[in-house]
């Protein structure tokens, strides 16, 4: 959370991430390229780059996708999402530098345009079978350099959180098209049962725990109130909210999070205004709700995140009968006060 | 994520379940015979009354002056460094070089050409050089 927009917000933790992922990325070329160089020695400099990179890229969008669902499923896998964003500029790199050889080795050397070659040297586009790969690849390097140009947090601030989320899930169809340009370019003309294995497995395990995350989510977002009492719709009893956290409520078909802490209960909406970051899956800390995926706080009271920062979210009205609170299911504009419920 | 978002996100991953699927098992039914071998092709050479017209590591060019359907096949044993190599069929009555395929990938292709073709080339279309010439016997 920063006030002022920096290119990179360093901390400790993150240079410790991109350290680590620096060493990844390093040993990985080295061990590809001396695996190429020891198995086929005749193996150019162009095309070794071109394998190497692209299949750099692919293991790291892998990796990329994974993180999503893996940190919904499981909260100890929270501190790779807090930077998944430097992991995700890294992929494009690697891709973009992969394409950038592959049209310079396959496309520069005739005598029309690279770009106008490249969508134009195999025009089989209403085959399914010998569709031209390098446009599915060229399409999904467009998606990922609009991820990677648009991931800093004034793009974020200045699209809208709506938009923004809305660009990045474009990183689903990216995939679908490195799967194809794969499966319809190299190992067309190099066919191994090892890469198509690698990939189908990839693909499986990404897409079966995108789906469990996302059933899973389904299920809590048709929870209903079990009692309604002139509007006022039971939640659950105090002592089902653990200290200094909340519990997290279907309203109105969105989420809230009812927070208790310092003896207080206060409701506000469950999703971050950053990135759309569960707030009830957070804590309280020095007396703000912290966001478990890249520390955005608010406070409990009305919504707003503490000066100077100017973030704001829908609160709700609570009330307490006996042990048993309800809640009203009508927000309250972002920002708004509410005198918390004294226990 | 919102309600909306969440939904979202389950149908698009629903879609790539069952589409992706799909379009990967199309591209590996479409694979060119990869495991076909040096041995393979020779066993086909003693088993039909083919002519051997070029056998080195990377092809295996045969002859079958019976066969109307395709008389030549060309296995590529192993990949081209050319992205594009085109197949031409050369005759001393055309010409031009007839067009007759591309090599795109490891493994067979059957081309019908006339008898009267005395070699086949095999162009290079983006560096414009010739990266082989087969001389044919039709005996």
């Amino acid at each position: 959370m920063g006030l002022d927009y920096q290119t990179v917000l360093w901390n400790s933790h993150k240079k410790k991430y991109d350290l680590w992922i620096a060493i990844g990325v390093f040993l990985y070329l080295l061990t590809f390229i001396g695996i190429t160089i020891l198995t086929n020695p005749e193996t150019t400099a162009e095309t070794l780059i071109i394998r190497a990179f692209g299949t750099l890229a692919i293991a790291l969008l892998h990796i990329v996708l994974l993180i999503g669902p893996l940190s919904r499923l499981n909260s100890r896998f929270l501190p790779l999402l807090y930077n998944r964003r430097h992991l995700g500029v890294s992929m494009f790199l690697a891709a973009l530098i992969h394409g950038a050889f592959s049209i310079i080795q396959f496309h520069t050397l005739g005598n029309t345009n690279a770009f106008y070659a490249l969508f134009t040297s195999n025009l089989e586009y209403d085959s399914l079978t010998n569709f031209p790969f390098q446009v599915l690849g060229f399409f999904a390097l467009i998606i990922l350099f609009l991820m990677a140009a648009t991931s800093h947090d004034f793009w974020l601030k200045n699209l809208s959180p709506k938009i923004w989320k809305g660009l990045h899930m474009m990183v689903y169809v990216a995939y679908a098209f490195v799967l194809l340009h794969v499966f319809l370019g190299a190992l067309q003309q190099q066919p191994s049962l090892w890469s198509i294995s690698i990939l189908s497995i990839g693909f499986i395990v990404i897409a079966s725990l995108h789906l469990k995350a996302a059933l899973q989510e389904s299920k809590i977002d048709k929870q209903t109130a079990i009692k309604v009492e002139d509007g006022w719709e039971f939640v659950c009893t105090v002592d089902e909210i653990p200290e200094d956290r909340a519990k997290i409520f279907i309203v109105q078909k969105e989420r809230i999070a009812i927070f208790k802490y310092e003896n207080k209960l206060s409701a506000i909406s469950n999703v971050c205004k950053h990135q759309g970051g569960p707030l009830g899956e957070g804590k309280v800390i020095d007396g703000c709700v912290t966001c478990p995926w890249h520390g955005y706080q608010y406070l409990p009271a009305n919504g707003q995140s503490p000066p100077p920062f100017t973030e704001k979210i829908a609160t709700y009205r609570l009330k307490k009968i006996a042990n048993e609170i309800y809640v009203h299911p009508e927000g309250l504009a972002e920002g708004t006060a509410i005198e918390p419920i004294a226990l | 994520m919102n309600t909306r978002q969440r939904k979202k996100h389950k149908i698009i991953w629903l879609l790539l379940l069952v589409i992706v699927p799909i379009l990967l098992v199309f591209t590996i039914v479409n694979l060119k015979e990869p495991l076909f071998t040096h041995n393979n092709a020779l066993g086909v050479v003693k088993g039909e009354a083919k002519q051997i017209m070029l056998e080195n590591e990377t092809f295996t060019v045969l002859l079958d002056p019976k066969n109307t359907d395709g008389n030549l096949q060309i296995f590529l044993k192993k990949s081209l460094e050319s992205p594009a190599p085109l197949v031409y069929a050369v005759s001393k009555d055309m010409p031009k070089d007839s067009y007759i395929g591309t090599l795109t990938a490891k493994g067979k292709y059957d081309f019908k050409i006339n008898s009267t073709t005395t070699s086949v080339k095999i162009y290079d279309a983006i560096k414009k050089e010739e990266l082989l010439n087969i001389p044919l016997s039709w005996d």
